[in-house]
Order: structure tokens, then C-alpha cells, then sequence
């Protein structure tokens, strides 16, 4: 009996968590992303629209794999995550649905999927930064290229393999050089490394100013966070450090992207539709410009005051889902190098 | 040798009754003695006393002649060469009766243990255990081990614990025949604590009685004892 | 006919807990099932090749690691629970509870707490540099190999000071005694009885221990050390091989499971499990002078590494943020956190002690083999055990929608196991229900059989001895367990990010955005919170081991 009264407890529990099924309205999103930026979003497009946004936030390849599962009936409508080559997995696994031509059509065609299974939402560019008090302006390495010269020697830090920001950056070289000349390259890096790589991207811009290398490669998204830190070591760090876009007079620098598809056969299509058209508006573009240290995907919505602070630059060309198709490749290669 | 125990009280420390107040006895050197008394008496206090497993809060306890308890001096378990079988024998469950056994034979040869081992074996007539483990063998068996085990460092006195309390009602003649005969080889001094006096024929010289944590005996020669001391 | 229906009522009375306890360990394997059914489904050699390229230092950091924290938090274990069962110096009373405190931080937070404390722009480094003192770049680094089993052992010895020093205090105290009547004292005493009689608890402890380091994926990651559950990773994040990468885990689940059983073949006749007739409380003794203050000092070092440095730590961040508005936020998560780790550590209880009963009363291979299975799930990474679980429920709704409209029903398509608590539930029962097993069985033990048994012989059914006898005496055990597996529930990461339900954050979850995206300070404040519960949990299981200790 006891038994019995206990198990009808923990189920009631359990029923009350469930999503209401009432007439509402509402989209289901599981993402990689996790910033209160995005969260204020969804607050400001169910006011608009009267659409609740129902949330998971994971990881990329995990809600991947459960998307994989819930194939026959997804319980997601949309799929939102961080860099191209999760987003190309996610169209190859034959999980997302194409895009209405009218959702994206504002969106330059660099920054969708060629078959509208995807379309960016912000991105961010991998940058070069130097310690200003060791290395010259003019010193300072113009190219990716020049990290793997014989002076950069035991001067270069960078994360692991296992990064995607650093696999994209591979997928795009493997797509603008071709498989030898990268391969050469990332030996190259590997050559040059001060240290193994471990750490975030702010432990390699913190360990060119404590001395450990002298450049580092690092995505400008956590250069802002730097600079606004709460933490003042944190932020004189980052006013020491001075910036490179590399490869302007060649291919340009390298921009990855956070981008979100429609899930097949989604419950509420229609409803992430207008959520996806939301966050690639005016509106939502000008907001991740303005507090989330992103770059707008819009050509009309002007970076953040900071960013703009930094210059403009040229960016490759390679688009977003050749990135991502040749992500898988880069990553293998990447180990094959010996890049831990 | 002499073991001396004057006006001894002891309390567990969140106890509020004393187990042991002002015990006062004397076993000469060599003298079986069996002290008797109600289950929850302090029996076996007085023993962890005598061994110095507990500190008395009071009085004196002195063995061959040297104080080894008192208001100042407390010599620990381990150095008053004691030995104790203890009620359920505690056995050393990781080793072997012989590894038992010579446990306490630490600054021996390993010849003379060889040999001191041997002769307690045939002593307490287990030699094919040798190799055994105790939780292979009877109780009988184990509580044998233990007076071996305890016997081997040839101790200044033998102190038993209810030696009879864990085995069974069938066995229990013959294991207190053989027990009276092995310590009446052994040569030694001996307290047996036990609740049962038909026990203790055979076994005990004299027989002390315990009750209400007080004793029971003439207390002049043990006061005579100690003053010697 | 009147003959075989009594036969066949006794049969089920007698199965009454057996039939259960198969169905729930039936329940709790078959996420296993699935995993090797997905690594066989889509088999390809291409992403364990890739491993190929990084088996060397895998296997070495992997081992290394296991081999330098197994054997670092065995020694510090042990002795310090012999210091503290045996002895009293200045402050034991404090450090019997305080080394318990380190079990509260999970281990990937103090992680980045210790880089973010010795880091260029950390507390000791500015502090140094505002000295005057230049610190060599690299020289006060934690991302290391030693940095790691640094952080493992400082935060994991309590699991096996913890056995330790329960087994010792309870069950020990006359072989202790006897030894010591035998002239051995000090540290001959300490080797040659305290060790080899604490092997069984050790092995225990440090079993745990090892699990935890080999299934770590959020020190090693972040500290860049290629270890066995890395490449796991890499081969399912990297490169998207999950078939590969679930695989490679199964190896590993059963390296692990390999060694766990290993040691009771090594151990051969001996037997470590002691029976006393009375259970007696070793008596302590005084440490004076010098030793005293070592000891203290040795203990102090332990908890203030442990513990203190990186609450400390946390607290200043947290004060640093000055966010009064991060509450709204948090008490979301805390609610959840409280619910998911309640909701789970019943269950786990609940199961454990189905499954330990039956395998009590079932002795023999079966009931012994009742007991394995449920360790399973604790010997593999969080997040693999997680696809398994989705691997069952999924296809499971999948199956129940297509017989209701089968039988005509007009419903759409619910995910009323995946949208809701039940999935995370269920995936956090089979993730840890290994851990409530231990402590169930632990209490079983305790209490022996004979009570059982004696109401058995006065007529009682096993289901109503266990109401009437073993109920009311394991309910401090019971308690205990659940209380244990709820500290853990609470500190859970990678299982939870994958089966939560929508809109849901946790404790847990709630650091981990922070961390994932590099601001450490931002995740203060949740991980105090969740240090603060797993605090209070440690401690209620603390005060009522020591009543259960008293009661005997």
C-alpha cells in the first residue's frame, strides 16, 4: 500500500512538470546556446507574437543525438547551435527541415545553409591577438599563415583540436588551400605551440600576457567579455593585448557562426518560422550586436560600439555550409597532426 | 608474576555509574585465580583494566611489583606484556592460525619462531591448522588459537575473557578439561573472568567473588603487595 | 486443482521481492542493451582508427591518473581515519566532520576554481606581482598532468576517509586491542593490523574513487589531459562517431568493471569481513605534544585545500558579480535541483532496496548477479548512460502512441516521458542507483540476518519482515543512502544536460552555462548554492552515522 501511495506521489510530481497542452501557442527549441541575451529574446518575441518559447539547453552533438531518436515524432520545433560544422551534422543526419524562402530571404546567402536547412544568426570572427609590450605592430603575424613561420617558435598558443572554433577554422582552410597545403599548416602550428593546449580562449589570451607565448588565436566574442569583465586583472589583461585581423590583403579573416534550422517534421513549424524570422530581424540583430560581443548576420545592423572600436575587416568568403560540410575532415586531420 | 590491583575505579566516559569502584585484590605469581560475578558487574573492565586497554580514574594496579597504573604513570597495552584472550577471541581474520601465533613474537629469530609456533601448536594439538584461516576453524578451535596466540610472547600473566560464553553446552566439558590442562602446563599467572562458578573447577585455584562493583577478598595482603612495590 | 493453487500462492509469496527486483535490474540494464545494440547498429572503423593516433597518451594519462589519485587518496584516506578513530588531538572533533566537506564541491568546479586561483590573473599571482615577486611563466600552473591529480585527490579522498573510518570506529576496535595486548602499538600497529583489515572498506572507497576519476570528462577537458573518457568525447563531439564513441566507452565500462571484481579474486581465503560478538568503540588516546600539532596540521592542510580555499574563492567572485537580480534566476534552479535529486534518491532507494532484499533471500548466482548489474550504469560516463536512456524511452513513446491510435484513440503524439521529469529520473536511477546500492546493502549487512530470520520462523512473510523488522531497524541506513545519493543527484552534470525536460534548469546545469562559455565568475553563485545543499546533505549523513554507531 505504502508502496502504491509513494509511486502516486512521485508520478503527480513528475505530471506536474509537464508541458500544459492547452490551446496556447508555442515553439519548442533545444540549444546550444546558453546566454541571458538569448533568453531576453525569447521574453521579447513571445510579447510580440503571444508564442511561448519552450527551452533545452545542452550541448550541440547531444541534442543532436536526441533529435536523432525522436526522429519519428520530434518534440522540438527548432534547433539552435553554436558553429557551422554542428549545424551541417545536424542537416546530415537528416534532421531539419528547409526554410520557407520568405524566412530568409533578408539573410546573405553566405550565411545560410545552400539548401535553407539552416541560416545563421550571429557570428563571430577568430582573430589574432599580441602581447603589446613584446611584439610589435608591425612584427605582429599579418596572416594565419605566418603563426607556423620559424620565429613563432614556442610562441604560439592555441586550444585544443577537440574546439570547433579551431576545427571550423581548418574546415575553412580545407576548402580555400586543399588538403596538403592545411595539413602543413596545422603541423606547422603544432610545431610552434609554447605549451600544449589546454584552457578556454581566455586562458590563451591570459597566458600571452603572463608570458607563456607571445600570440595567440582567439575568437572576439571572449575578447569583449574580457574588456567588460567584472574581474579588473581580467580586464587590464585584455587592454594589454593588441589585435590582428589576419589574412586582409589575402582570403580574409575567419567567421564562424551560431545558426538555427527548422526540425522535420516539427509540431509547430509555423510558429518557428516566425521565431527564426524574429531572431534574423532588425531587432533581435541589433540586440546580439549590442550586448552579446557578436557580430550581426544583417548587412544593415551595425556592430556594437566596441566592435566597431576594433575596425572593419574583410572575412572569407568560404560560406558557412562548406565550413560545415568539411568540418568532419578537418577534425581528423587536425589528430592526425598531432594537435592534442 | 604478581598482579596487584588496589581501590581501582573506572567510569566509561558518558556512563554515570561507575563500572568498577574500589576494587582491591592480589594474585600472586603463578596463582590461577577466577573472578566471579553477575553478568554487567565490570568483570570485564577489571580485565581491560589490568590490561590497559582502559585507564582507571582511580587507584593503583601494579604487575610484578612495578606500578603500571596510577594518578600519573599509565604504561599502554602494548608494552605490559600481557596476554588476553578476549571473548569472541578476535582473531586476526587476514592470517593464518601460525601468522596468528607468532603476531607477538616481533624481535624473534625466525628460527626460534619457527619453533616457539610449533610448540604451541602441539601445545593446543591444532597442528595440521597451521595454514589455515580462523574463520575455517570451530570455535573451540579459535578460542585455542587465541590462548596460542596469547601464551607465545610469553606473558607476565594470562588474562581470559569468558572463555566459555561462545561455545557450544556439548563441548564445554571438554573444552574447560583442556583448557585446565593446557594452563596448568603453561605455567602461568591466570585471571579467568567468567558469570558461571561451575566453571571455574579445574581451572581456578581461588575464586574471587565481584559484586556490586566491590570486592571481596582480605585486603591486607594486597595492600602488603603493593607497599613492596 | 486446490493442491497447485496453494503451491503456486506460496511460489509467489515466496517470489514476492525476487520477480520485482528482476524486473527493476531488467529495467536498469536495458539502457545498457541499447548502447551495445547502437555501437553494433552503425559500426565503422574510421573513428577508432582515429583513436589510434592518441591511444599512446591515453592509455598513459588514463592510467597515471587512476594509479597516482587511487594510490594518493588510499594513503590519505586511511590515515587519516585511523588518526581520528584512534586518536584525539587538538581539534579532531571539528576535522571528523570538516574532512568530510570536500565531497561537496564536484570535482570539474573546484577545477576551475584552483586555475582560476593560481592563474595569471588570479589572486596569487597579482598578489606576488605586487611584490615584486615575478612568477616564471608556466611554473604555478594547475593545467597539468599533477595539477589534475591534484584536484582529483583533494576532492575524493573523502570516499575512502569516509568507509574508513566507519568500518575502523565500529567493527575494529578488538583486533585492535588484541594487537596492542600482543605489544604491537604505533605505526607496526597501523601496517600490520589497520591496513590489511581496512582492505575490504579501502577497495570500496577507493573504487569509487576510481570510477569517478576514469568517467571524468570536465577536469581532464578543461585541464587538456587526453584521458580514456576524452577520447570518448572527441570521437562523439569531435567528429560525430557516437556508434564509435559508445563503443569505446563499453571497453572502458568493462576495464572498470574488471578491476572492481578483481580484487575479490586476489583477496583467496583470507576473509576481512570481521565477526564480533559485541561491537565496542575503540577507546582514544591523547596525541601530545608535536604529534598532535602534526596531525592537526596534516588535517587542517587536507580541509583547507579542500575545502576552504575554494569556497573562499567562490565567495569573493560571487561578491565580485554584486547581481542582486541573479536570485530570480537561481531559485529556479535550486527548486529543481531539490526536486530532481529528492525525486531521484527515493527512487534509487526504493530500487536498491527491492534489489537487495530479493538478492538476500535469493542467495547464489542470482541473487549475486542482481546485485552486479546495478552497478553498471556507475561505470560508464554520465552522458553515454544518457543515450541509452534515450535509446529505450524514446522508441518506448514512439511504441505507445502507435498502440493507442491502433486501438482508435484520437491523441497526439505526447512526449509525456521526454517532455517531463520521468526520463531525467530514470536515467539518474540508472546512472547512480550503483552508489544506493552500496549504502542499502551496507545497512543489510549491519543488521544481519538473524532478526529476519527469527521473524521468518515466527511466521512472517519476507515482505511483512521487512516492514516489521528490517524497515524500522535500516531506517537510519535507508536515510543515510538516500541522503548520499541525493548529494550526488545534485551534483550531476552531463546525464542531466541531455534528458532534462523543457525549461528546466538546474543547479548543475546553471554552472555549467557559465563555465562552458568561460565565465567562471558568473557560475559562483550557483555552485555555492549547490556546495551549500550537498553541505547540509554531508552533514545530516554525518550526525546519523553517529547515531547509528551510538545505537548499537
Amino acid at each position: 500500500m505504502r508502496h502504491v501511495v509513494m509511486a502516486v506521489c512521485v508520478m503527480s510530481m513528475l505530471a506536474g512538470c509537464a508541458p500544459k497542452e492547452v490551446a496556447e501557442r508555442i515553439v519548442n527549441v533545444y540549444t546550444s546556446r546558453h546566454y541571458a541575451q538569448d533568453d531576453a529574446l525569447y521574453a521579447q518575441f513571445t510579447k510580440q507574437t503571444g508564442i511561448r518559447v519552450n527551452v533545452i539547453k545542452g550541448e550541440g552533438p547531444e541534442l543532436l543525438e536526441r533529435l536523432v531518436r525522436e526522429k519519428n515524432s520530434p518534440s522540438a520545433d527548432a534547433y539552435m547551435t553554436a558553429d557551422a560544422g554542428m549545424l551541417h551534422r545536424a542537416k546530415s543526419a537528416g534532421v531539419l527541415a528547409p526554410l520557407d524562402e520568405d524566412t530568409v530571404r533578408h539573410v546573405p546567402d553566405r550565411w545560410r545553409d545552400r539548401d535553407r536547412h539552416w541560416v545563421a544568426v550571429t557570428k563571430r570572427a577568430r582573430v589574432i591577438v599580441y602581447n603589446k609590450a613584446r611584439v610589435s605592430a608591425q612584427e605582429a603575424p599579418q596572416t594565419y599563415e605566418a603563426l607556423t613561420e620559424a620565429k613563432w617558435r614556442n610562441r604560439v598558443l592555441i586550444r585544443s583540436s577537440g574546439n570547433v572554433y579551431n576545427q571550423s577554422l581548418a574546415a575553412s582552410f580545407l576548402a580555400l588551400w586543399g588538403e596538403e597545403k592545411t595539413k602543413q599548416w596545422a603541423s606547422g602550428i603544432v610545431t610552434n605551440m609554447a605549451r600544449p593546449p589546454k584552457g578556454g580562449d581566455r586562458d590563451q589570451a591570459k597566458a600571452v600576457i603572463a608570458g607563456e607565448g607571445d600570440v595567440a588565436v582567439m575568437n572576439t566574442y571572449y575578447l569583449g567579455q574580457m574588456l567588460n569583465s567584472t574581474d579588473e586583472q581580467e580586464r587590464l589583461v585584455a587592454q594589454q593585448l593588441g589585435i590582428v585581423w589576419p589574412n586582409q590583403e589575402t582570403t580574409g579573416t575567419h567567421v564562424n557562426v551560431s545558426g538555427i534550422g527548422i526540425v522535420k517534421g516539427a509540431q509547430h513549424a509555423t510558429e518557428a518560422q516566425q521565431l527564426i524570422a524574429f531572431l534574423t530581424g532588425d531587432e533581435a540583430q541589433r540586440q546580439f550586436a549590442a550586448t552579446n560581443y557578436e557580430y550581426p548576420i544583417v548587412p544593415d545592423v551595425a556592430p556594437s560600439e566596441l566592435l566597431r572600436s576594433w575596425g572593419t575587416f574583410r572575412e572569407q568568403t568560404v560560406g558557412a555550409s562548406v565550413i560545415g560540410e568539411n568540418n568532419a575532415a578537418a577534425t581528423k586531420l587536425l589528430i592526425e597532426t598531432g594537435w592534442k | 608474576m604478581d598482579i596487584c590491583v588496589r581501590d581501582v575505579r573506572f567510569r566509561y566516559a558518558c556512563a554515570t555509574q561507575c563500572a568498577v569502584s574500589g576494587v582491591t585484590f592480589t594474585v600472586r605469581a603463578g596463582e590461577k585465580v577466577a573472578l566471579v560475578g553477575a553478568s554487567g558487574c565490570g568483570k570485564s573492565t577489571l580485565l581491560r583494566l589490568i590490561a590497559g586497554l582502559e585507564r582507571p580514574s582511580y587507584g593503583v594496579i601494579a604487575i610484578g611489583g612495578h606500578i603500571v597504573a596510577d594518578a600519573r604513570t599509565f604504561v599502554p597495552a602494548e608494552r605490559r606484556g600481557i596476554g588476553y584472550v578476549f571473548q569472541d577471541y578476535a582473531l586476526f581474520p587476514h592470517m593464518t592460525v601460525a601468522q596468528n601465533i607468532v603476531f607477538g613474537l616481533r624481535s624473534w629469530g625466525k628460527h626460534q619462531k619457527q619453533q616457539r609456533c610449533d610448540e604451541l601448536l602441539s601445545l593446543i594439538s591444532l597442528e595440521a591448522y597451521a595454514r589455515a584461516y580462523p574463520h575455517e576453524l570451530s570455535g573451540g578451535q579459535q578460542q585455542r588459537v587465541a590462548l596460542a596466540r596469547a601464551l607465545a610472547p610469553q606473558p607476565a600473566a594470562l588474562l581470559l575473557d569468558e572463555p566459555f560464553s561462545n561455545l557450544d553446552a556439548a563441548l564445554h566439558e571438554e573444552i574447560r578439561a583442556q583448557l585446565a590442562h593446557m594452563l596448568s602446563r603453561a605455567r602461568v599467572t591466570t585471571i579467568c573472568v567468567t558469570h558461571d562458578e561451575s566453571d571455574t573447577i579445574g581451572l581456578a585455584d581461588r575464586v574471587l567473588h565481584l559484586s556490586g562493583c566491590a570486592i571481596v577478598e582480605p585486603v591486607r595482603a594486597a595492600l602488603h603487595a603493593v607497599g613492596r612495590a | 486443482m486446490g493442491s497447485w493453487q496453494v503451491q503456486s500462492n506460496r511460489w509467489l509469496a515466496s517470489h514476492a521481492w525476487f520477480l520485482p527486483a528482476c524486473g527493476i535490474v531488467i529495467v536498469l540494464v536495458l539502457p545498457h542493451v541499447a548502447l551495445v545494440w547502437r555501437a553494433v547498429e552503425a559500426y565503422s572503423a574510421s573513428g577508432l582508427q582515429l583513436v589510434g593516433h592518441m591511444w599512446q597518451l591515453m592509455v598513459i594519462n588514463t592510467t597515471g591518473l587512476l594509479v597516482v589519485v587511487g594510490v594518493a587518496t588510499a594513503c590519505i584516506g586511511v590515515v587519516l581515519a585511523w588518526l581520528l578513530v584512534a586518536y584525539t588531538f587538538p581539534g579532531a572533533t571539528v576535522y571528523r566532520v570538516a574532512l568530510l566537506l570536500p565531497l561537496a564541491i564536484p570535482p570539474y568546479i573546484g577545477a576551475y576554481t584552483y586555475h582560476g586561483i593560481t592563474q595569471y590573473t588570479g589572486v596569487v599571482q597579482t598578489t606576488l606581482r605586487s611584490w615584486g615577486i615575478a612568477v616564471a611563466p608556466g611554473t604555478l600552473d594547475m593545467m597539468t598532468f599533477s595539477g589534475a591529480a591534484f584536484v582529483f585527490t583533494v576532492f575524493l579522498f573523502p570516499y575512502v576517509y569516509s568507509v574508513c573510518y566507519v568500518f575502523l570506529g565500529t567493527r575494529c576496535a578488538h583486533v585492535i586491542e588484541s594487537a596492542r595486548t600482543l605489544g604491537v602499538g604505533g605505526v607496526a600497529l597501523f601496517l600490520r593490523i589497520v591496513v590489511p583489515i581496512c582492505r575490504l572498506a579501502l577497495f570500496s572507497g577507493v573504487g569509487v574513487v576510481v570510477l569517478e576519476v576514469l568517467n571524468d570528462y570536465g577536469v581532464v577537458h578543461y585541464y587538456g589531459i587526453v584521458t580514456f573518457t576524452s577520447a570518448v568525447v572527441t570521437l562523439w563531439v569531435g567528429i560525430g562517431d557516437v556508434s564509435g564513441a559508445i563503443a569505446l566507452a563499453l571497453c572502458g565500462m568493462g576495464i572498470a568493471l574488471a578491476l572492481v571484481f578483481a580484487e575479490q579474486g586476489l583477496r583467496g581465503r583470507r576473509q576481512y569481513r570481521i565477526a564480533a560478538a559485541k561491537q565496542r568503540v575503540l577507546r582514544r588516546r591523547a596525541l601530545h605534544g608535536w604529534r598532535g600539532v602534526l596531525a592537526s596540521l596534516a588535517c587542517a592542510v587536507l580541509v583547507l585545500f579542500g575545502f576552504v580555499v575554494p569556497v573562499a574563492q567562490l565567495i569573493a567572485w560571487a561578491w565580485q558579480m554584486h547581481v542582486p537580480s541573479a536570485w530570480d534566476a537561481l531559485r529556479d534552479a535550486l527548486g529543481h535541483s531539490l526536486l530532481v535529486s529528492g525525486c531521484g534518491a527515493v527512487l534509487i532507494v526504493v530500487c536498491s532496496v527491492m534489489i537487495a532484499n530479493a538478492a538476500r533471500w535469493h542467495r547464489g548466482r542470482v541473487g549475486v548477479l542482481l546485485t552486479r548489474c546495478a552497478l553498471f550504469g556507475y561505470a560508464m560516463p554520465g552522458a553515454v548512460v544518457a543515450v541509452g536512456v534515450l535509446a529505450i524511452v524514446i522508441p518506448l513513446e514512439d511504441a505507445m502512441h502507435d498502440v493507442l491510435v491502433f486501438f482508435g484513440a484520437d491523441v497526439a503524439h505526447g512526449r509525456w516521458l521526454s517532455a517531463t521529469l520521468v526520463m531525467l529520473v530514470y536515467g539518474l536511477v540508472v546512472r547512480y542507483i550503483g552508489v544506493g546500492m552500496q549504502a542499502v546493502d551496507a545497512g543489510f549487512v549491519r543488521i544481519g540476518k538473524t532478526y529476519a530470520e527469527a521473524s521468518r520462523a515466527l511466521g512472517l512473510t519476507v515482505t511483512q519482515t521487512f516492514w516489521r523488522v528490517d524497515a524500522p531497524l535500516m531506517r537510519r541506513a535507508l536515510w543515510i543512502a538516500a541522503l548520499l545519493c541525493a548529494v550526488d543527484l545534485m551534483k550531476e552534470l552531463p546525464l542531466s544536460l541531455l534528458l532534462q525536460p523543457y525549461n528546466f534548469t538546474t543547479l548543475a546545469t546553471e554552472v555549467f552555462y557559465d563555465v562552458r562559455d568561460e565565465r567562471i565568475y558568473d557560475a559562483a553563485l550557483a555552485s555555492l548554492w549547490m556546495i551549500v545543499l550537498s553541505v547540509i546533505g554531508m552533514l545530516l549523513v554525518h550526525a546519523m552515522t553517529r547515531q547509528e554507531q551510538k545505537g548499537e
